[in-house]
């Protein structure tokens, strides 16, 4: 770094992870001058925890940055050594990408991304303090940031991207080290700083696994778990070839698969067993989760291995995924063993299992207890309520995984940017995005352990599929100028194919004849007998668009792109279903459209019950809609502050 | 809270009036209210004008009541939104069904002070009025039951918190397959999906067959007290409301659905007739005849036999008698129950003694005049009714309110088994669960998604 660097920014982003990367990009490409403090630009992008990105719900996330304009999707088409489609069978909406990546090929990649970024400049230091000044209106606004190395820099707007190092503190058996991960230094003065602005902390934990070296695993004992054999891509725009991160399986890794479309490497399963458990069992004395010396709360769809084994003590086998960190490290990552035992159990532990018999450990699991700021602080635009300018993304909300910290930071750096600009923050709705479910979430309920995203969080789950985050969100991304003219044009022609086909099938009647029901017989298709709209042959079991194209003979028998043929055959094969949640949207949309005035003094409202007066007091909705989400909130308490809304409004009308 | 609904409510002040009318409010309320009124001269109907006709079920034709129906237009109605009327007789059995009706076309049933919460943010009433509308969602969403109801209730919401947990247990194992797909959770078999959703489905039913019987116990149940004259019955009947035990049942789900005199016997609303109808049988036997006698008693689900113990049985006392033994046996769940009045004076007549004319009938020695045994009439009263129409721990579907829900919940189950026998997604299936969760949750007050993690987390070892 230049000592004579600049020191005046539009926005500073703390923290390189998946959250800071997205800020940071999204602000800088928004135009804003950005800078990006970061304890470590080796550690930019850095996956702690699995290799893995995708899943149910999460793989949403990321196809729904992706459509934003965020990076991550492309990052990972970029690094990945194995894909897959999940929950194929169970319905359009529920199915999901997840992706294993090469962890150094992702944090290169993404950090070469950050790099070349105009208008992003990344400084190495830990962010101790925060600077803020008052605001004319008595108010607070956030001006910049102080490193513990003594420099100062100036911003309008911070984003706070801290991940687990606020306080960090790592857990392994006795031993207890501060630090945000292993072998980093734990920001300590940040906490301070935001207890000073009045914010309110809370503890939470999580954990992570030991890694294997490979070849002190015997993978003939295992299962082998390849990627698929289709193409899959996370981004709705390809990478180029050239950007794509290529390499050889190291030969440590037996029995690949081999998958034309792309160089791929097989993970592999194993299991726990009763001498597993047994050994567990015995030193729970020692397990920091059992014996008082973890105090945080721990997410219960990612509990340490202990913690299976005393939760669920009849299961005496649980599954262990051993995935390899890339394509050549040697470094194995135990999926399902999270543990912060002692090391000497995590090994003896592992050594009961017949494939890690000799395993050797390259780095032991660990817990890591962190601050987070409580969310009801927090806006839904990701910005502290009493502190203008100031944002929060990723673990300091309290939530966990990569996906949900990376869509965070994406929301961050466009309000953060928009805020700069002078422009609203976007808010995007339950039945827009589960980003915006993920946000309202945060943002209106009380959290007891770190947040993950499920797609049973989402109550219109049919209109939220990750097939169609593009047609969802591309606009959006476009207006706030993240996305490229070509690529929201490329979006916009898929929309219009697909309505205006739509539009066809609802239009054209099919005439039953002999022809066309010996080609619905032979697709398998219910023969007619009367005059049918094209829609509903479509509608039937077996149809597929081809078939009742081929029956359509006028002018426009147009060849459709294959993305937009599985769009119309969703649609009109689950049309009812479809229908009914949107009609479910519109219900809620007048309420979603009433604003409540952010500062309302509930206790001022006697006709409200006292739980509902001190839950709204404390979340301070921002809607009709979002009120009646709070638990404890009656639908008598939505009246009475429909009323009372409406009566303000009519004052302020009157004056 | 939902404005897209069309919702409906007995609009006139609670009590048996003259006049009841029924409300629709909402952009359905013209084809709802087409569909169960048959007008005398069929044709356009226009707005502000009153037409008569019948009210009938469109399911059977069955016919419910004469009345005036009103359709009033958007904006200019009492709610700013399409309304529809139906004036017609007070009677709240009359109201009860046409609004069971209206809700089976599709309204929903209005919550506390809907309408006038959609007059106000429509702009129809003034800022005054806007205090009023606080005050009245208050007082009806916060009126308390009365202890026996508050039991059934309880005994209801406990077999639907069942149910909830069952449909729960359901769609965890569903959800958990679809969220944490690469974890060692089984998939459901279609068949199990089938069956187990058969089963809930004949649970739900069996809960709503007891609406009839619980509709009986909400509504008041109508009794007379009947005896030759001079036994005590208008001092009974005095007794019974100076204990303070006349009240206003306000029906809640239903709004205005109210019984306007009816007393209170240890919670069951007790619809001793009406005043009038009361002081009419006091000399039943003697001045209006054996006719009038029949029909009051017919009416009557109670019988209150007074007898006097001051004397030996009289003729008269052996013609009432009779009555009540024919009316028992017209119709074996009628229940009776025989009071020993005047047991302050010298007795004559002992339990023993009275015993035998009405066969298996509790006996109660009353005053009127010291309120000694009142309490005891009370207990022995609501125990024969609570005793022989519903077992101890039946749960029996007491209102309207309730009903639609569980009808909403059944609706859902249908769909999320038809999913299942048609061979669609798992997704589809969790959808129709879903909504039965949260349509059983309207009643037991809880929220679907946490208590669904709750069980995932519970019932599964995730985290792969």
């Amino acid at each position: 770094m230049a000592e004579n660097q600049q020191i005046h920014y539009d926005i500073i982003v703390v923290g390189a992870g998946h959250a800071g990367c997205e800020a940071a990009l999204a602000a800088a490409r928004m135009g804003c001058n950005t800078l990006v403090v970061t304890g470590d630009r080796d550690r930019i992008a850095f996956m702690p925890c699995n290799p893995s990105i995708g899943g149910p719900a999460k793989g949403h996330l990321v196809r729904e940055i992706d459509a934003l304009g965020g990076e991550m999707g492309k990052n990972t088409d970029r690094t990945l050594i194995q894909i897959r489609l999940l929950n194929s069978s169970k319905g359009p909406a529920v199915q999901a990408l997840r992706a294993q990546s090469d962890k150094h090929f992702y944090a290169q990649a993404m950090r070469q991304v950050l790099e070349n970024q105009a208008n992003l400049t990344i400084h190495d230091g830990l962010v101790e303090d925060l600077l803020t000044s008052e605001t004319p209106g008595g108010g607070r606004h956030v001006s910049g940031v102080q490193t513990q190395a003594g420099h100062t820099f100036h911003a309008q707007a911070v984003v706070l991207t801290t991940g687990t190092f606020l306080q960090g503190m790592l857990i392994t058996g006795e031993k207890r080290v501060g630090g945000g991960r292993a072998g980093e230094a734990p920001a300590q003065g940040l906490s301070h700083a935001l207890r000073r602005l009045g914010f309110r902390l809370r503890r939470l934990k999580t954990g992570t696994p030991p890694r294997v070296l490979a070849e002190s695993i015997d993978f003939s004992l295992t299962t082998p778990q390849p990627g698929s054999p289709q193409p899959l891509r996370f981004s709705f725009t390809p990478v180029r070839e050239e950007e794509i991160r290529r390499d050889e399986p190291d030969p440590v890794y037996p029995f690949q698969v081999n998958t034309p479309w792309r160089q791929q490497m097989v993970c592999y399963l194993a299991h726990t067993n009763p001498a597993t458990h047994d050994v567990i069992r015995a030193n729970l004395h020692r397990a920091p989760m059992f014996n008082g010396a973890i105090s945080g709360t721990g997410p219960r769809y990612c509990p340490s291995i202990e913690d299976k084994i005393v939760r669920f003590a009849q299961k005496d086998s649980h599954q262990l995924f051993l995935e390899p960190e890339g394509f050549t490290t040697h470094e194995v990552y135990v999926q399902g063993a999270n543990t912060s035992l002692p090391e000497d159990v995590q090994a003896d532990m592992l050594r009961t299992v017949p494939a890690l018999r000799r395993a050797e450990i390259v780095r032991h699991g660990y817990a890591v207890e962190y601050d987070h700021v409580v969310t009801d602080q927090t806006s839904v635009a990701l910005e502290a309520k009493s502190v203008a300018g100031l944002f929060f993304a990723g673990q300091i909300n309290g939530t966990s995984g990569y996906e949900e910290a990376a869509a965070q930071g994406l929301i961050a750096g466009i309000n953060a940017a928009r805020r700069v600009q002078g422009k609203p923050a976007v808010v995007l709705g339950r039945d827009q995005a589960y980003i915006g479910v993920m946000l309202d979430d945060l943002v209106s309920q009380e959290h007891r352990e770190p947040y993950r995203l499920f797609t049973s969080r989402a109550e219109y789950r049919l209109l939220l599929r990750h097939d169609t985050a593009d047609l969802r969100l591309t606009p959006l991304g476009y207006e706030i100028g993240l996305i490229g003219s070509e690529c929201y044009a490329r979006v916009a022609a898929k929309r219009e194919q697909i309505e205006r086909t739509m539009e066809r099938l609802r239009r054209y009647w099919i005439t039953p004849s002999p022809s066309t029901n010996t080609a619905l017989t032979a697709a398998g298709v219910q023969p007619i007998r009367s005059q049918t709209k094209a829609l509903s042959l479509l509608q039937r079991p077996h149809a597929r668009y081809a078939v009742v194209a081929a029956l359509m003979d006028d002018e426009q028998g147009n060849e459709l792109d294959a993305e937009v043929v599985a769009q119309i055959e969703l649609e009109a094969r689950y049309a009812g279903y479809v229908e009914r949640q949107q009609s479910q949207v519109r219900k809620m949309a007048r309420m979603e459209a009433m604003a409540l005035p952010q500062d309302l003094d509930y206790d001022q409202l006697p006709s409200l019950r006292v739980e509902a007066r001190q839950k709204l007091g404390q979340f301070q909705p921002r809607t009709i809609g979002q009120a009646a989400r709070i638990a404890g909130v009656t639908p008598a308490d939505i009246a009475v502050l429909m009323v009372h809304v409406h009566r303000r409004s009519e004052k302020a009308a009157a004056r | 809270m939902d404005f897209e609904d069309t919702i409906a409510a007995v609009a006139t002040p609670p009590g048996e009036g003259a006049i009841g009318i029924v409300r629709l409010s909402g952009s359905q309320s013209l084809p709802i209210g087409k569909r169960c009124f048959r007008r005398q001269k069929p044709g356009k109907w226009q707005s502000h004008r009153a037409y008569v006709g019948l009210v009938c079920d469109p399911a059977n034709n069955e016919r419910v009541d004469q009345a005036l129906c009103t359709y009033m237009r958007r904006p200019h109605s009492y709610t700013g939104e399409d309304v529809v009327e139906f004036s017609c007789h007070g009677s709240p059995a009359v109201l009860r069904w046409m609004l069971a009706l209206l809700v089976a076309q599709g309204a929903r049933l209005a919550r506390p002070g809907e309408f006038t919460l959609r007059a106000f943010l429509n702009g129809k009433l003034d800022l005054a009025q806007a205090e009023a509308v606080i005050d009245v969602v208050r007082a009806r969403s916060g009126k308390g039951l009365s202890f026996a109801l508050d039991q059934l209730d309880g005994r209801l919401s406990r077999h639907v918190q069942q149910l909830r947990q069952e449909v729960l247990g359901l769609l965890a194992r569903l959800e958990a397959n679809i969220d944490f797909s690469e974890d060692d959770v089984p998939a459901v078999p279609a068949h199990e999906v089938e069956a187990t959703l058969a089963d809930m489905l004949s649970a739900l039913d069996q809960l709503l067959a007891t609406a009839q019987s619980g509709a009986l116990v909400r509504d008041g149940v109508p009794a007379v007290l009947v005896g030759r004259p001079n036994v005590g019955k208008s001092s009974l009947l005095n007794a019974f409301l100076s204990a303070d035990r006349a009240i206003v049942t306000d029906i809640p789900g239903t709004t205005r659905d109210v019984l306007e005199e009816t007393v209170d016997v240890d919670g069951i609303p007790l619809v001793l007739a009406d005043t009038a109808g009361i002081a009419a049988t006091q000399d039943v036997v003697e001045q209006l005849g054996v006719e009038r006698s029949r029909a009051s008693l017919a009416a009557a689900r109670l019988i209150i036999l007074v007898l006097d113990s001051s004397m030996p049985l009289q003729p008269a006392d052996h013609d009432v008698i009779a009555e009540v033994n024919s009316a028992r046996a017209a119709d074996p769940d009628r229940r009776t129950i025989i009071a020993l009045n005047k047991a302050d004076k010298a007795r004559v007549l002992f339990p023993n003694d009275v015993q035998h004319v009405l066969d298996g009938t509790p006996v109660v020695q009353t005053s009127a005049v010291t309120n000694d045994g009142l309490e005891a009439l009370c207990a022995g009263i609501s125990e024969i009714l609570l005793r022989g129409g519903l077992p101890a721990d039946s749960a029996v579907v007491t209102s309207l309110r309730h009903q639609e829900v569980l009808q909403e919940a059944r609706a859902a189950l249908m769909e999320a088994r038809q999913a299942a026998v048609d061979d669609l997604p798992a997704d589809f299936v969790c959808i129709g669960l879903r909504a039965a969760v949260s349509a059983f949750g309207e009643l037991t007050g809880e929220s679907a998604t946490e208590d669904l993690l709750d069980r995932i987390f519970g019932e599964f070892c995730i985290g792969k």
